[in-house]
């Protein structure tokens, strides 16, 4: 029954469908679509358990399956390898939306100094090369990869830290 | 790249481009009121928290679905311990290369096709491996694969993954699937890691001469059931096995949930060859080098890898004066030229297939260029003899250092070029190469 399906749930879990197939390499339009999809499919097939976490694993499974089905290359032709993307998922998320992700990056981004934060923004906003971060620092292609790298790692240590902290 | 890199970019997209999830509610909420569905759903319930007698759902929690590392597609049919010995442990399995199995496979998402083929073998410590790959046929690439051998204390196998080739490049594990000679109530285990995880395993056999239904036909079978937990959550695969023909049916259940079904519609034994040169005009009819044609000219090159025997070949082909390098395995073609360090970096990366413990990636890549012709184990590290395309390279190889001063055939703004070469590896770390 379409009531089965409440606003309440769907917020709950939309958020962590969405990134989730964002994270396998869906680009936004395809991302809404197949979160749509794996709702509709939770609505047909429930599990049998109530538990917004089993429901959000399901739901998660199945926009996997999802996934596959459209033939889509993974994000970076990464394996698609269902126990280590649900690892990696695990050891970022705690929540079934995964926001508090975000607001983790938030604080971090703002502990990064000055040169890694333009990096990664010119980077990682509206699909930015290597070459344009060296362009935009001023830096040759070595100088920005390492940059970048060490940006990315300084990320990763800040966000496991909140995690921890969490 | 791992996928919590992958993870962290995903999260500096959405950040750095405020491209937050939108809500989606309304349309899903209108599409669901479009839909009838199968039986009333639970889900009401769930915002207004679990019901009594759920929390033994919490095992369900955690990681992965063990369907990676779980009793996979094999086997044959259970008569008794005497007749298997009798037909000897082989039997158990039709291995050939090229033989291949469809089977319909059901989850939440609907239904579909998966076929699985015998690719090859490739031999690991002293145990022979046969690789099975599976696809769907819309989809030419393998997204699958795995290492299955044959000897008279069971039936071994490693699965793994793949996209775009097989990763061969860690020797096999070797889990056992099910030990030799099967009896009735048997049961076994096996412990492990994966991703950092613990992995436990218990199998078990249910039932012998069970008859099993399914489209291909009606089959006795060997039931196992094999229980997989890892990161606290517990998926169980029960198996219908027939001999000589293999997985029968197959049903995967995390806690009361069925999570997918599959079951046999097709199998067809395999001949034993492959022509990579018959398989040229399929896979370019679908390669991205579709639009090239047929080349003029084709030279297969002879890797000479002995520790690995899988359908793939290194051609040299040519499109008028121009010259490429093209690799092809039963599924998939595509081109090489990697002219500069950060392509060869990629290419000895990505390119695993020769990380065999027997054959250096680099070499593996020397070889795949064609600036190597063959590559041998030897007593003192590794032997090249040849070239493929012209003996104009000299050099000496010789682990852990390899260096290479020779001329390569490459491809520059439509014109093919013998160009300078060095290459320099230490410690199968690629140093320096220079094109000039």
């Amino acid at each position: 029954m379409a009531d089965a399906l409440t606003p309440e749930l769907i917020r709950r879990h939309q958020n962590g469908v969405w990134r989730y197939l964002r994270l396998l390499g869906c680009e936004p339009a395809a991302a809404d679509d197949l979160t749509q999809e794996a709702f509709l499919a939770l609505l047909r097939h429930p599990p049998s358990s109530t538990e917004p976490a089993v429901i959000a694993r399901w739901l998660r499974t199945t926009a996997l399956n999802l996934f596959r089905n459209t033939g889509r290359r993974a994000r970076q032709d990464l394996p698609l390898d269902e126990t280590a993307i649900e690892l990696a998922w695990a050891s970022h998320v705690r929540s079934t939306h995964g926001d508090e992700v975000f607001d983790d990056l938030e604080h971090c981004m703002a502990g990064l100094p000055e040169r890694m934060r333009q990096a990664l923004t010119v980077r990682y906003e509206a699909n930015g090369n290597r070459r344009a971060v060296a362009a935009a620092l001023d830096l040759n292609d070595e100088g920005a990869k390492s940059l970048l790298r060490r940006a990315r790692e300084r990320l990763a240590r800040c966000l496991q830290h909140q995690r921890e902290q969490r | 790249m791992s996928w919590s890199d992958a993870f962290l970019t995903m999260a500096l997209e959405e950040h750095c481009n405020r491209q937050s999830p939108p809500d989606l509610a309304e349309q899903i909420l209108q599409r669901a009121s479009q839909q009838a569905p199968e039986r009333t759903s639970r889900l009401a319930s769930d915002v207004r928290g679990p019901r009594p007698g759920d929390g033994n759902h919490k095992a369900l929690l955690a990681a992965a679905a063990m369907v990676t590392v779980a009793i996979a597609a094999v086997l044959g049919v259970w008569h008794a311990a005497s007749e298997q010995e009798a037909q000897g442990p082989e039997s158990w399995l039709p291995l050939q290369r090229g033989t291949t199995w469809e089977y319909r496979v059901s989850d939440a998402t609907g239904t579909w096709t998966n076929t699985e083929t015998v690719l090859g073998e490739a031999r690991f410590g002293d145990r022979d491996y046969h690789l099975v790959v599976s696809h769907r046929p819309e989809q030419p690439q393998a997204i699958a694969a795995r290492l299955v051998a044959i000897d008279a204390a069971g039936i071994w196998q490693d699965r793994r993954w793949i996209e775009w080739a097989p990763d061969l490049g860690t020797p096999p594990v070797g889990r056992c699937l099910l030990p030799l000679p099967a009896a009735p109530d048997r049961e076994w285990a096996w412990t492990g890691e994966q991703n950092g995880q613990r992995i436990e395993f218990h199998g078990e056999v249910l039932a012998i001469d069970e008859r099993c239904k399914v489209a291909a036909g009606t089959f006795t079978t060997i039931r196992l059931r094999g229980t997989t937990t890892i990161a606290g959550e517990t998926t169980v695969e029960e198996q219908w096995l027939a001999r000589g023909v293999g997985l029968v049916r197959k049903r995967t259940m995390r806690g009361e949930d069925v999570v997918s079904t599959s079951e046999l519609t097709r199998t067809r034994p395999g001949t034993g060859s492959w022509d990579p040169r018959m398989q040229l005009p399929t896979l370019l009819a679908k390669s991205d080098l579709h639009e090239l044609g047929m080349p003029d000219e084709v030279r297969e090159i002879e890797l000479g890898v002995d520790a690995l025997l899988i359908d793939s070949a290194f051609l040299r082909v040519r499109h008028g004066k121009d010259w490429q390098f093209w690799w092809l395995t039963r599924d998939w073609l595509t081109a090489f030229d990697p002219q500069d360090l950060a392509a060869w970096n990629e290419l000895i990366t990505t390119e695993r297939l020769f990380t065999s413990p027997r054959v250096d990636p680099t070499l593996g890549a020397l070889a795949i260029c064609g600036v190597a012709g063959r590559i041998e184990a030897a007593a003192s590290g590794y032997r090249v003899t040849g070239a493929a395309m012209r003996e104009q390279w000299t050099g000496a190889v010789g682990r852990p250092t390899i260096r290479i001063d020779g001329r390569l055939p490459m491809t520059k703004n439509g014109k093919n070029e013998l160009r300078a070469v060095h290459i320099d590896v230490q410690n199968g770390r690629l140093q320096s190469l220079r094109v000039r």
